[in-house]
């Protein structure tokens, strides 16, 4: 017989005549990883704030321990035992992770603390959970994993009997999210349930005992184990993906427009590859370690210790990376909207941002201006007369991203984590962004630390472990990579 | 501004307005006081108790009116609206005790016209019952079984016995409920009738945790609720569906809860049809109520899902998942009764 941890019932949470959850159902057993794989972001906050506190909702019964804690009834407001990890990490980053674990927790009554006692506690958790973590270590410096795993020994010594875990693989690398999955079945076993909230059924499917598929706040299905294929997730997921067209190679050639030869920095170890003119390559970094120092060396923040980088068969070096642009070299960050907009400029400003850096800079005259708004106006449509960004959708706002660089016409872009934070809506439309720099002529380099949806813009798909090349594979052999992402 | 003025009919509106202006003068008050005291005139002491007191009356203002107004207002929308019945006569704070009393009068209503409803049930199975007459109609499919053995065709005779069992489940014990187990053996029956013409197309399948078979399978559940349902996912999902058709039977248990799911990989409905039988499965069985569905007659699954709401109350019933071109999930929710609750719920 299973023990029931949460049930959420024909639950309605609507805000500012929004619905935010529709008629939303799901019960959530002990010793339990429920995933729930999102196909919009639409709900998912409601769906935490619903969680960890009972607030007024406007129908639905919740179930908290088979009791009944939540109804549109009455919202009490009280809190449920929920911990919740994400992204942005809820620790102190000036105390020490014992401090984080042990006293910085709901119920810590102690005036006096013995940081012994506490360590030999922390110590006891991670040697049953073969954790290798440093009490006394600051939470600032944590990789992003350890951080990860300090909240959840923190949520595990609070005895959360829920713990929602929320877009994680976005800051994880491959290795460190196998290893943060097996922490978490280690834990199911103990008894402790989770809500695993993803967007890529691929990753769902690897450490949920169930997975249900959600969309505008609304369960769609529920599946089994035994359900877990590709076949019952494409009507609702890989559809959209099917919608969009492969761009094929934008030049044939075998000519290397980028080559890495037995490059040394702090994390790579003679690291050596090359990326094809006109080719799309993922550069997948298992444990996330050569992501920022390929940046860093591409533009110049960095300077290799050891070994050799050419661009276009010239040695490219950090003195040439500092004006990376003049030389057809783009880069599109992590979270562009957050990192690479400027709120307080109006669109046009923003997308002829570059045009006076690029390879052939132009001044930024009126009949410059106006010419761009003739190239560009029939493709972004009325939003390039928007004076206020922020009133833009999402969607446009990546529109404006890529099409600042579409207007720089680089040789090579590197794409850091395109598809982190992004909905299945928008990653397809990131696919449609990519193809069109791909058009353009433009060589994409994906640096991922997981593959994602990365494989579907990919002609082939470079392997870095621990700081060195691993392996390369070409297009025809993705499908070995069939479980983790979607292949066009 | 015109639409508020409208409102002003409303006694609540009224009554907004009137503890508006209330606060506004005492407010004007305590900022005269105010004035006074920085001048010298009264101590500031009066003062500062007289925004405390503003303070207190403010907060028991908002506790004991605003936010029991707000819940009542709530409830009767949504009962308006058909989401619930419940909770109409389960409130803790009520308008007034003339209001009180007319809520009682409409439970009254009601539950006069359920009995009504129930009763009407009931003999209209008695009617089939004598109609029929059981004892004849079991002989005379057993006299078809024993004909068609000695004619050597077992299919048929297979065929008979499962008619034969599935009209002695349906028609008699006009009990409340059964055991899971027997719930289970009529849909089997059923099966093997619908196998002999869907073949090798259709398949069925229940599931449920081995360990929990002997507690699982003694649970007590309404009659008749899983047969319907599945007899749903073959005609509306399967039938319309070129290729294999599979039904799961998926059983849940918990320490007070049966879930149990109906799944089919049919042909599934769509978003608009889905969310227009949820709204309906979702509110309280006024339907059930409703004459005009007497016409429809078959147990359908707005039947079974006001079944459960009125013998468990409506935190149980159905819900249903579907997509389509994918298939169905149907989602029964019941308290788990065992043989000792039994007595309880049929009374």
């Amino acid at each position: 017989m299973k023990n029931e941890i949460l049930r959420m019932e024909h639950i309605t949470v609507a805000q500012n005549e929004m619905v935010l959850l529709n008629d939303f159902n799901l019960h959530i057993f002990q010793s339990e990883i429920i995933g729930l794989v999102c196909i919009n972001t639409n709900g998912q906050d409601a769906i935490l704030r619903l969680l960890s506190q009972n607030i007024p909702i406007q129908y639905g019964r919740v179930y908290f321990n088979e009791k009944l804690v939540n109804s549109y009834q009455h919202g009490p407001m009280t809190m449920n035992k929920v911990a919740i990890i994400e992204q942005k990490s809820r620790l102190i980053e000036n105390l020490t992770v014992v401090d984080n674990v042990y006293v910085m927790r709901f119920g810590f009554k102690k005036y006096l603390i013995n940081p012994r006692v506490l360590e030999e506690q922390l110590r006891r958790f991670t040697q049953d959970a073969d954790i290798d973590l440093d009490g006394n270590r600051l939470v600032s410096s944590l990789t992003a994993y350890e951080k990860c795993v300090t909240e959840l020994l923190r949520a595990i010594v609070m005895g959360a009997k829920l713990i929602a875990i929320r877009e994680i693989s976005n800051v994880l690398s491959t290795t460190d999210l196998l290893k943060f999955h097996s922490l978490l079945r280690y834990y199911r076993d103990q008894g402790f349930s989770f809500v695993y909230i993803c967007s890529h059924h691929e990753e769902a499917f690897k450490v949920c005992d169930r997975v249900a598929i959600m969309r505008d706040g609304k369960i769609l299905r529920v599946l089994d184990k035994d359900q877990f294929n590709n076949d019952n997730v494409a009507p609702y997921y890989i559809g959209e993906f099917a919608k969009v067209k492969r761009e094929g190679l934008s030049v044939t050639s075998d000519k290397g427009i980028l080559t890495f030869k037995d490059v040394c920095t702090e994390h790579m170890r003679s690291l050596t590859f090359t990326i094809v003119k006109g080719e799309s390559t993922v550069l997948l970094d298992m444990d996330n370690a050569v992501v920022q120092d390929i940046v860093g060396l591409m533009n110049g923040q960095l300077h290799q210790h050891s070994g050799e980088i050419y661009l276009k068969n010239k040695p490219y070096t950090q003195k040439l990376a500092k004006h990376a642009l003049k030389y057809g070299v783009a880069f599109i960050q992590e979270n562009p909207i957050l990192t690479m907009l400027f709120p307080d400029m109006s669109y046009l400003t923003n997308l002829c941002f570059l045009v006076d850096k690029k390879r052939n800079p132009v001044q930024l005259s009126k009949r410059v201006i106006n010419s761009i708004v003739q190239e560009y106006e029939p493709i972004i449509g009325n939003d390039i007369y928007e004076t206020d960004i922020m009133k833009l959708k999402l969607q446009s706002l990546y529109d404006l991203v890529y099409y600042r660089i579409h207007l720089c016409k680089p040789d090579i872009v590197f794409c850091i984590q395109p598809f982190a934070n992004a909905d299945m809506y928008l990653r397809r439309h990131i696919v449609e962004l990519i193809n069109q720099l791909k058009k353009q002529g433009a060589t994409i380099v994906i640096l991922a630390t997981n593959i994602a949806d990365s494989l579907a813009v990919a002609d082939k798909l470079i392997v870095v472990s621990k700081g060195t090349f691993q392996a390369e594979y070409p297009r025809d052999e993705f499908y070995l990579f069939n479980s983790e992402s979607i292949i066009l | 501004m015109l639409m508020k003025f409208k409102h002003i009919k409303y006694l609540s509106t009224r009554i907004f307005w009137l503890a508006g202006v209330l606060f506004a003068f005492i407010l004007l008050l305590l900022i005269f006081a105010s004035i006074l005291a920085v001048q010298g005139y009264i101590d500031i002491v009066y003062v500062f108790i007289g925004y405390t007191l503003m303070g207190l009356l403010l907060f028991a203002y908002y506790k004991w009116i605003y936010e029991p107004y707000r819940e009542n207002a709530k409830i009767l929308r949504l009962f308006a609206a058909g989401y619930t019945i419940d909770a109409l006569f389960d409130r803790h704070i009520t308008l007034s005790p003339e209001m009180d009393e007319v809520i009682q009068k409409v439970q009254e209503i009601m539950e006069t016209y359920e009995i009504l409803n129930a009763t009407k049930k009931q003999a209209h199975y008695l009617a089939l019952q004598n109609q029929i007459n059981p004892h004849f109609l079991y002989n005379t499919l057993e006299g078809i079984r024993g004909e068609t053995l000695s004619a050597g065709l077992d299919n048929v005779a297979k065929m008979t016995e499962a008619l034969a069992t599935f009209f002695r489940y349906t028609i008699s014990n006009v009990e409340n409920l059964v055991t899971l187990e027997d719930e289970l053996k009529n849909v089997n029956n059923y099966y093997i009738i619908q196998q002999y013409r869907f073949g090798e197309r259709l398949s069925l399948s229940v599931e449920y945790d081995a360990q929990d078979e002997i507690e699982i399978m003694s649970c007590r559940v309404p009659k008749l609720i899983l047969q319907p349902i599945v007899e749903n996912a073959i005609y509306h999902g399967i039938e319309q569906k070129i290729g294999e058709g599979k039904v799961r039977i998926k059983i849940e248990c918990t320490t007070k809860r049966l879930i149990i799911t109906v799944s089919d990989n049919g042909v599934g409905m769509t978003e608009e049809k889905l969310q227009e039988i949820n709204d309906k499965l979702r509110g309280m069985p006024l339907d059930y109520i409703k004459p005009e569905n007497e016409k429809h007659g078959g147990i359908a699954i707005t039947n079974v899902n006001s079944r459960i709401k009125l013998l468990f109350g409506e935190e149980y019933g159905i819900c249903i998942y579907s997509t389509l071109n994918v298939g169905t999930d149907v989602e029964l929710t019941l308290p788990k009764i065992t043989e000792r609750d039994q007595a309880f719920y049929e009374k």
